[in-house]
């Protein structure tokens, strides 16, 4: 990098106090007559903004969406959601959710095995390519939901999580923060010789993404789990699509609704090998045109569990969790 | 350019005929351009993505006005550009010779500031965050700390680098990472 670049990035970054004036008068020279230059500039300002922002959290835009949300019609789903959510029935959702992974570990729903890139974070959506990338690792302090299944589109909520930093050995597998799945929370009694799971849940509504509906997508899920403990756990991950025209349960929404409602599911759940070690998942489908909403389930399960009560975990984490939606070639 | 101006002319159509909802396409088209934008001009990022929401309120209520045949990119950096320099009036801030000299810069490469944004490459963006997990350790701590404010002083004595030197380690990133994007799509590094 020339010194002319160094210096002008500084002032733009405020890191200059003074400059003599005849180095000001040869800079400012410098940007007038040398096309090249100013475009350089402009590359590596650019650039570092893009890195920064590709960084960061995608924002929230309220007022935006209230304006564009007035006339959209459907939002079914979300708005359902937040109107039954106070009367939520936790225990009963949880044994449902328990249900379902009991159910899908018994081999009832076809799995796809697959062998595949910050919390809340960045959605990518090509409308050339015609796909929708999402990446996930934890990044910054989010609006997680604890009571179940998450109550809006690009929203995390599950059982016990929460966002922390390098602890017990373990550091994030990307970036500085990760996930630590702490319980199933479960509070009703388990049939004996169940296993028990803390499930982390990620809503997207494809309508937001304009895939084509001519076309065939696959969705290919992605995570990455850690067990720096001692207990015999598994892992897991999951994709459901629920249509467009779902049926909203009236009290809650329930893993066993979720199922029943899905059009397509895929699955994958694996044992931990290596204490500490951090260990790749991956699952796939095709998605089907008429799907609306997306859901991604990862968790992880107590292997060992055999009495009543809720499964706690220690030491148990997530990160680089991500999401692809791509057109069959 | 995410768009091609046929694509843009038909959502711009649909929108004006009363489909609000097509604007979401613009958004996810634009969004990260805008806040890149924004973000080479401004130091937090709370101001980043308020005046980023901004700009794409005013693009919202002025569409009818905007000309299809033109560049929607170069005319989102404009209402970006024209909000930016609303906030800076009613943020006045004291400034100095270097402020003076800083918007100077700013105002001389602003056309270069879109075409820098059209040198980027929508897929690309998507396998940035994958290169940027990539970089050496010590890069990646540059990157993750940006360039701004006060931050850099911890980066020294963390790193036992000296300003120019972060600098430069910062442009052998931006290097890197470019290399990394190009060549990313098609290899193990893209979003896959």
């Amino acid at each position: 990098m020339n010194k002319d670049l160094k210096d002008l990035l500084k002032v733009c970054y405020g890191d200059v106090e003074e400059f003599d004036e005849s180095r000001v008068e040869q800079l400012q020279q410098r940007l007038e007559e040398d096309a090249d230059f100013r475009q350089e500039l402009a590359d590596e300002l650019y650039f570092n903004g893009l890195v920064q922002e590709v960084q960061t959290k995608t924002p929230r835009w309220l007022k935006i969406d209230k304006i564009l949300e007035s006339e959209e019609e459907g939002n079914r789903l979300e708005s359902s959601v937040m109107n039954d959510i106070t009367s939520y029935d936790r225990k009963s959702s949880l044994r449902r959710r328990f249900q379902l992974i009991s159910t899908l570990a018994a081999g009832l729903c076809v799995g796809f095995m697959g062998t595949s890139a910050a919390y809340g974070k960045n959605i990518f959506v090509s409308l050339k390519q015609q796909t929708m990338s999402f990446f996930e690792s934890f990044e910054q302090d989010i609006d997680y939901y604890d009571h179940g299944v998450p109550i809006e589109a690009k929203q995390w909520g599950g059982d016990t999580a929460l966002v922390v930093q390098a602890e017990n050995g373990v550091s994030p597998l990307h970036g500085k923060s990760m996930l630590k799945m702490i319980s199933s929370t479960f509070e009703g009694e388990l049939t004996a010789g169940n296993p028990s799971n803390s499930n982390v849940f990620y809503m997207l509504d494809l309508k937001k993404y304009h895939l084509d509906p001519s076309k065939t997508y696959i969705c290919k899920g992605s995570a990455n789990f850690t067990n720096a403990s001692d207990q015999v756990t598994h892992y897991g991950i999951q994709i459901l699509s629920l249509p467009v025209d779902a049926e909203m349960p009236h009290k809650q929404i329930s893993a066993q609704w979720l199922m029943d409602q899905s059009l397509t599911f895929a699955q994958n759940r694996l044992p931990f090998k290596e204490r500490g070690a951090w260990e790749n998942i991956e699952t796939e489908t095709v998605l089907p045109a008429e799907s609306r909403y997306l859901i991604l389930l990862v968790y992880v399960l107590d292997a060992e569990k055999s009495v009543v009560g809720p499964s706690k975990f220690e030491k148990h984490y997530l990160d680089k969790v991500s999401i692809k939606i791509s057109p069959v070639e | 350019m995410a768009l091609s101006h046929s694509e843009v002319s038909k959502i711009v159509e649909s929108i004006l005929a009363g489909d609000k909802n097509q604007f979401r396409i613009i958004i996810h088209e634009y969004e990260l351009m805008v806040r890149s934008y924004l973000a080479t001009k401004l130091y937090k990022q709370d101001q980043v993505d308020d005046l980023a929401q901004e700009t794409f309120i005013t693009a919202y209520k002025k569409l009818s006005a905007f000309d299809t045949e033109k560049s929607i990119q170069s005319w989102l950096f404009g209402i970006a550009h024209n909000h930016l320099r609303n906030y800076f009036k009613t943020t006045k801030r004291r400034t100095n010779a270097m402020d003076n000299f800083r918007e100077h810069i700013f105002s001389s490469i602003d056309e270069e500031l879109v075409q820098a944004s059209a040198n980027v490459k929508d897929e690309q963006m998507a396998s940035l965050l994958h290169c940027i997990n990539k970089l050496p350790d010590k890069l990646s701590r540059i990157i993750e700390t940006g360039l701004k404010g006060l931050r850099l002083d911890t980066l020294e004595t963390e790193l036992e680098m000296n300003r120019n030197a972060i600098y430069q380690a910062r442009y052998r990133a931006n290097e890197l990472l470019r290399k990394c994007i190009q060549s990313s799509c098609s290899e193990e590094g893209g979003l896959s």
